[in-house]
């Protein structure tokens, strides 16, 4: 999961040999990305992987304004992964198109509202053999509302964020996870993205949101966790000099993986961070997030043996 | 309105489909039907069994061997199918964890083969052959037993490995709905009743009937649910096969109930029978049904009736032409062949047995006889059955075989009489070599653990193999040496002294000797089925010579307690070794062992006891004892490698260069034996986190490429990297990188602090502060710091240090 950003075509300065040789050397099978701005930088991104070998989806939410407007991408190794496919009564087969979600059901006693910015939501199988299907809901949580800069003493936003996971975990989660579609094959359903929020254990300094969620899902009481507890984004400013002692440039732990504990009791998930900024930068975190990002990638492993 | 048929039953207008033969079209929908139940059966049986060898047996006998061109040609179907064989691909068992299996199944058919088969002796007329086939039928096909085994109650540990983990019963299950919804559909577009269709509770049932351990009950729930499964001829075959096992029953226990018996052998003869003709050919390897074909063979030849013979021939070729080439079925039919005195067709299959190596030692020998016996029945064939043995050699191991007559004369009975006890002989003497090579390995095992516990080389922080342990000539002159160097130096002398005090060499010898006395007990009591005490009385132990050596020993042992123990006493306790005061009881034991076997003449026997000492190796997990047996004559001629051209003769300097070569191969086998002992992670503290050594070459290389050109230059000048560690630290602290070369190491430090630290440090000039953890640089009187950690074992890197200080600086020895 990368998180990239660039304005317009014109204003093209992330390193494109740097992010495809981090999707490969990584060896990763779907990437999902935020704060694509435009789907030119996707297929950008796409002819430098190899388009015999990689395919990629982008969207955007229809936003309420400027701030909000960015999109999503997927992007999946065609060898490994393709979207769902339904096959129907007649034996025609329909692709799942990936699309923004924006078909749930919120409960208003429960204080839910819809989504500021809606998730990104595909389907794929694997091509391995195994018959089983992933569920992604890539989503990026709205950072504030406004202009704000003072991030750790702006509680409305952080509040503001904590309600938009609670919509995302209590209200969209189960709709998706449970939904049917025509092929039988078990679903294993993952919330990840840029949630602006932290994890306690992360040792970052406020925002944060519960590593557990209990959910009630029609009697049952589901439990989500939420993993990865790296710091991910790197510092904006100077704040210290890189040659102090005790400096590091990593800021908030921002970037996660919920799923539901049960339903991936019998897989096995591991979630990392690849420090793009160690590897490839040569610790230079300035350099990072000018060619590559403002935050590092982060993998969710899955064993399904 | 014109159904659409496609498939089995041939398209056509109405005018055709009428005059076709009614029966032949309700036979082809049956057939459909039947198809689609097998797939549906097979996927549950997978998910009710939850284990990973009947995944592999379903889709190796059922799902990857489908006859396509009788099956109904529906797209959907197809490409389910073709699903649920990728996902069994994607969980299926590796290739070694099978062949482990399949090995375990071999082994139970010979035990069976050997307890059913009778002595080979000479026979003139008549069939050397009558034995009772009830025990082979019992172990049955490697496809039937594994299930018996499964209904046992069996609560091995090994079970665990073969469980069929949750995620792949969930996809499993998600395949079968796909499966049945697939079926549910055709059964509308064929036009079978629905009622031929089992569905997935009725297939429930089934397996936990099938599972069910006592045979009375299942038959009698089978039977209860004889009308669901008229489109599903296997179901015929386990009731037939329950039917048997009830008979069995009846036959071994205490209140024989005749009538019940043959009550119950018809039913199965009656199943049986049904099943063979209601069969379609489905599958290209029906195993179903060549099983089927066998047990209704042992039935009829168990029962001895009077025109059975034929028949019995009949199903036997019916169940060969079925199996195609599946090895377990082709060794009960050979077996069968030679109960009905068929030998053309049991040469056949028992040549093709041993050249695809099944059981091959028990068939070679099988096949040996048989040739034999042809060669005493008709001397006309004396001359093609000598061919024959002389090919079978090849194959096989000679002496393993029944030796060959020269000629055609010798074919009496003195004659072969005199190759059988030839025979027996030889495989005597085959035994005996292993016996002996066992208890040979069980003293040395003793032996080391003993001089193990006494004797630590000087610095207990030297690794050193378990030959420098024995008591053979070489390890005791190692010794010698070690310990007269260890004696010039007052303090590890007498930390050694204490050591020795400590131990007790009296309380140490006691257990040992009671240790190797239980083995051995424990061997001959599995093995020769005897006491020890029969073979060689444990009195013997405490003989005149040992009684000599203890008192030697004692006499030492003051000097040890008042500290008067000098370099020359340590000499005189190394010549009382354990090996000596062992010797002679073990000498003697041997002997009467070897001679009990010598003793046994019957071939059933001399196979159990070599089947025993290979499980008691297993369990004491020895080499097997053919290899415990090659060992020793490896031992006795090393196989010199010649050395064709020197090269580096050419060359300046070619003496160093050897050395160089040498030490840093010595170097590499240290530090990779110390990676591979993870002394580096202590027990307690995080260990495992940011904490790498590796001697890996590939990511030596990767770490290489990784340093700015500076360092690369710098590091290049001290030679090759042999190992690489690093430690990463907290996200505030430097990391550290080890490089370790031939003759030191290189501290490379570096982080989100300041300068980088790159230091080159000797071996010789390292040490290490025990109270800080801490190994630092002594250079010229001055310390520095290289490295330090709470949760590395840093002492364990110390120890390294030095081995390699050793080896570096040591001269080479030839």
């Amino acid at each position: 999961m990368f998180k990239f950003s660039f304005q317009s075509d014109s204003e093209i300065r992330k390193d494109f040999t740097v992010l495809s040789r981090i999707i490969r050397d990584n060896k990763f099978d779907i990437i999902a990305l935020q704060e694509v701005f435009s789907p030119n930088a996707l297929g950008r991104l796409l002819d430098y992987l190899g388009r015999f070998e990689w395919d990629g989806v982008w969207d955007s939410p229809t936003s309420f304004s400027s701030i909000a407007a960015e999109g999503y991408g997927f992007i999946w190794n065609k060898k490994r992964m393709r979207l769902a496919v339904t096959t129907l009564p007649d034996g025609t087969e329909k692709t799942f198109r990936p699309h923004i979600y924006n078909q749930y059901r919120v409960d208003r006693r429960l204080g839910q509202t819809q989504l500021i910015r809606n998730p990104y939501y595909a389907r794929f199988e694997p091509l391995d053999g195994s018959f089983c299907e992933i569920r992604l809901i890539n989503t990026h949580i709205m950072f504030s509302k406004g202009n704000s800069t003072n991030q750790l003493f702006d509680i409305g936003a952080v509040i503001m964020r904590k309600r938009e996971f609670d919509i995302l975990t209590q209200a969209l989660y189960n709709t998706i996870s449970d939904k049917r579609y025509g092929n039988n094959r078990p679903a294993y359903t993952i919330i990840l993205g840029d949630y602006n929020l932290n994890l306690r254990t992360s040792g970052a300094a406020g925002a944060f949101l519960n590593e557990i969620v209990t959910v009630q899902d029609k009697g049952q009481i589901k439990r989500l966790i939420t993993v990865q507890d790296k710091l991910t984004t790197l510092k904006a400013n100077k704040a210290g000099s890189q040659e102090d002692y005790g400096f590091s440039y990593w800021a908030n732990n921002y970037d996660h993986f919920t799923y539901d504990i049960d339903r991936f009791s019998s897989v096995s998930a591991v979630s990392s961070r690849i420090n793009t900024v160690k590897d490839y930068c040569n610790d230079d975190y300035e350099l990072h997030r000018k060619t590559v990002s403002d935050h590092v990638p982060i993998a969710l492993k899955l064993n399904l043996k | 309105m014109k159904r659409e048929l496609k498939g089995l039953i041939p398209q056509g207008d109405e005018k055709t489909i009428t005059n076709q033969n009614v029966e032949q079209i309700e036979q082809d929908k049956r057939k459909a039907a039947y198809a689609l139940n097998l797939c549906t059966v097979s996927v549950s049986q997978i998910i009710d069994y939850e284990d990973l060898n009947i995944l592999e047996q379903e889709y190796e006998m059922i799902l990857n061997n489908l006859n396509l061109e009788n099956f109904p040609k529906d797209e959907a179907l197809l490409s389910i199918l073709k699903q649920l064989l990728d996902t069994i691909t994607f969980f299926r068992i590796y290739e070694g964890d099978k062949q482990m299996l399949d090995k375990k199944y071999q082994h139970k058919m010979k035990n069976a083969i050997w307890s059913a088969i009778p002595n080979f002796t000479f026979v003139a007329g008549g069939n050397p052959w009558a034995f009772a086939v009830s025990g082979i039928a019992a172990v049955g096909m490697g496809y039937m037993n594994y299930r018996k085994e499964k209904a046992k109650i069996s609560l091995e540990k090994e079970e665990a490995q073969w469980q069929l983990q949750k995620s792949a019963i969930e996809q499993f299950n998600g395949l079968r709905r796909e499966l049945f919804d697939t079926a549910w559909r055709l059964s509308d577009k064929y036009g079978f009743k629905d009622e031929y269709r089992l569905t997935e509770k009725q297939i429930s049932a089934y397996n936990r009937i099938l599972m069910d351990p006592i045979p009375l009950r299942k038959y009698e729930r089978l039977k209860a649910i004889e009308q669901f499964f008229y489109a599903y001829p296997p179901y015929w075959y386990y009731l037939g096969n329950a039917a048997l096992d009830v008979a069995d029953i009846y036959n071994n226990s205490e209140y024989r109930d005749l009538e019940a018996i043959s009550k119950y052998r018809s039913f199965a003869e009656e199943n049986f029978s049904k099943f063979l003709t209601y069969d379609h050919s489905l599958l290209r390897t029906d195993y179903i049904r060549s099983s089927c074909c066998l047990e209704y063979a042992a039935l009829l030849l168990e029962s001895n009736k009077k025109d059975a013979s034929q028949r019995v021939k009949d199903l036997i070729a019916n169940a060969i032409k079925c199996s195609s080439d599946a090895l377990d079925v082709l060794q009960i039919c050979a077996l069968y062949s030679l109960r009905i005195d068929d030998k053309e067709i049991a040469q056949r299959l028992l040549r093709k047995l041993v050249i695809e190596d099944f059981n091959t030692i028990t068939n070679a020998q099988l096949l040996s006889y048989v040739y034999l016996n042809i060669a005493i029945e008709n001397k006309k064939l004396f001359d093609k059955a000598s061919a024959n043995y002389k090919e079978l050699i090849q194959f096989a191991d000679g002496n393993m075989l029944i030796p060959w007559v020269e000629n055609v004369d010798m074919l009496n009975e003195k004659g072969v009489t005199n190759l059988i006890t030839q025979f027996l002989d030889k495989q005597k003497e085959r035994i005996q070599k292993q016996f002996i090579a066992v208890v040979d390995k069980i003293v040395e095992m003793h032996t080391i653990e003993y001089n193990k516990q006494l004797f630590q080389p000087r610095n207990d922080y030297y690794l050193v193999e378990d030959s420098f342990y024995l008591d053979s000539d070489e390890s005791i002159n190692n010794r010698k040496y070690e310990y007269s160097i260890l004696s010039q130096n007052q303090t590890e002398w007498s930390i050694f002294i204490n050591n020795l005090k400590n131990k007790n060499i009296a309380l140490v010898l006691d257990n040992q000797i009671n240790k190797v006395l239980w083995l051995l007990s424990l061997l001959v009591s599995q093995a020769l089925k005897r006491d020890i005490e029969k073979i060689c009385s444990v009195d013997k132990l405490i003989c005149s010579n040992n009684v000599g050596v203890l008192q030697v020993i004692s006499k030492l042992k003051t000097k040890i307690d008042s500290d008067k123990f000098d370099i020359d006493n340590c000499y005189a306790l190394f010549q009382c070794s354990f090996t000596y005061i062992m010797s002679s009881y073990i000498f003697s034991f041997k002997k009467e062992a070897v001679s009990k076997i010598a003793e046994k003449c019957n071939i059933n026997e001399l196979i159990s006891i070599e089947s025993e000492l290979a499980d008691f190796c297993k369990a004491q997990k020895f080499p097997s004892p053919e290899n415990l047996c090659e060992e020793e004559s490896i031992r006795t001629n090393k196989e010199i490698k010649r050395e064709f051209i020197n090269v580096l003769d050419y060359f300046d300097g070619s003496d160093d260069i050897r050395k160089n070569a040498k030490t840093e191969q010595e170097l590499i086998n240290r530090l990779d034996s110390f990676e591979k002992s993870k002394k580096l992670y202590n027990s307690e503290g995080a260990g495992q986190y940011d904490v790498e050594f590796t001697t890996d070459e590939e990511i030596l290389v990767k770490q290489r490429n990784k340093l700015s050109k500076k360092d690369l230059t710098n590091i290049t000048r001290y030679g090759n990297i042999l190992a690489y560690f690093h430690d990463n630290k907290a996200w505030y602290n430097r990391y550290r990188d080890l490089y370790f070369f031939r003759k030191g190491l290189v501290l490379l430090s570096s982080g989100a602090i300041t300068t980088k630290i790159f230091e080159y440090f000797d071996y010789n000039a390292i040490g290490y502060d025990s109270s800080d953890h801490l190994l630092f640089a002594d250079i010229n009187g001055v310390k520095s710091e290289i490295y330090s950690s709470d949760s590395v074992n840093v002492r364990a890197i110390y120890e390294l240090i030095i081995e390699l200080r050793k080896v570096s600086s040591s001269k080479p020895t030839d």
